[in-house]
């Protein structure tokens, strides 16, 4: 083999190496639609709460639900694609901000010392500490973008009247969970299709 | 004129550096994962995948997950050093290839001008 055939050939070898490292990186978990899901849920549940039967069981009842849905997909997703360290901090972040906000909530209401203020504050700050933590490690400028709205309706819902803060949340709510979510789905696709490199 | 190091011959295999790459970034990956990645053929894949367990760079669990097999591979301690090096020796021989290289040019060009080879 020539020396120029063969130096070919190393560099070769380097670039497969970090195509594939490139590769496996880039088999990130797929989560945009759990963004959405959240999103489906809480409109649900405001509807419900506001116009359905049996009120007080609107929010438990659809929490509950978007769980199991989010756990029994995950699941199925998570068969199929390899476990990353990225990937187990994201999940890691989110789901003990969902245990917390559950708790929190849960208790504020069996108390009831539910208010539409402290409810939006603590959950706009929850969201808010999760979407920039997720930002941050992801280096995710439109999710910080997410936690700065999340953060504006929690300041909005500590000094505005219920009406105000209900329209900060539901805003909040659209952008950050349904706007988000499905640019992320769509962000998600564009790197899927951008194809397998063969070794 | 040191010594050039040695490409490790486990590695080497295009498929088996291949594997080994897409290992490294990930906890654990599964058979049919590393199969959609890297365009192999079942036999061909169990094959390379075999050689590294047998050089102690990746590890093998085999599982049932909802009564279906599941086979999960994962990089071992050895296998990190091994490629760490690999790509260290990489490097180097590429340096030394680019380093001759710019030597032969230079020989090249000193001979061109007459102030070449010549005392």
């Amino acid at each position: 083999m020539t020396a120029n055939a063969e130096e070919l050939e190393l560099k070769d070898r380097l670039s497969l190496i970090e195509s594939m490292i490139a590769e496996g990186r880039r088999t990130t978990e797929s989560w945009g639609w759990t963004f959405v899901l959240w999103g489906v849920a809480y409109y649900v549940a405001i509807a419900w709460s506001a116009w359905g039967i049996c009120r007080t069981l609107a929010w438990p009842v659809t929490m509950v639900a978007a769980s199991v849905l989010t756990g029994v997909f995950a699941s199925r997703q998570k068969r199929s694609r390899p476990n990353t360290t990225l990937g187990r901090a994201m999940s890691s972040i989110w789901i003990a901000m969902g245990v917390s906000m559950f708790i929190v909530t849960m208790c504020l209401a069996i108390s009831g010392r539910y208010d539409l203020h402290v409810f939006v504050a603590i959950i706009g700050a929850m969201l808010g500490m999760a979407n920039a933590t997720s930002s941050l490690i992801l280096k995710w400028k439109m999710q910080f973008a997410c936690a700065v709205v999340w953060w504006a309706a929690a300041v909005v819902a500590c000094f505005t009247s219920e009406v105000e803060t209900g329209i900060a949340f539901l805003a909040a709510l659209f952008f950050c969970q349904i706007v988000f979510g499905i640019y992320a789905m769509i962000c998600e696709s564009r790197r899927r299709n951008q194809g397998a490199t063969h070794a | 004129m040191p010594e050039l190091p040695e490409l490790n011959p486990v590695i080497h295999g295009k498929l088996r550096l291949a594997l080994l790459s897409l290992l490294v970034g990930v906890e654990e990956a599964e058979f049919t994962w590393l199969r959609a990645k890297t365009g192999s053929t079942d036999g061909n894949l169990g094959a390379q995948l075999l050689k590294l367990e047998e050089a102690g760079y990746v590890s093998v669990e085999k599982k049932f997950v909802q009564r279906k097999p599941q086979t999960l591979y994962r990089m071992t301690e050895a296998g990190r050093a091994a490629l760490t090096e690999y790509v260290q020796a990489l490097r180097q021989l590429l340096e030394n290839e680019r380093k001759s290289d710019h030597e032969d040019r230079d020989r090249k060009s000193n001979a061109a001008y007459g102030n070449g080879d010549t005392d």
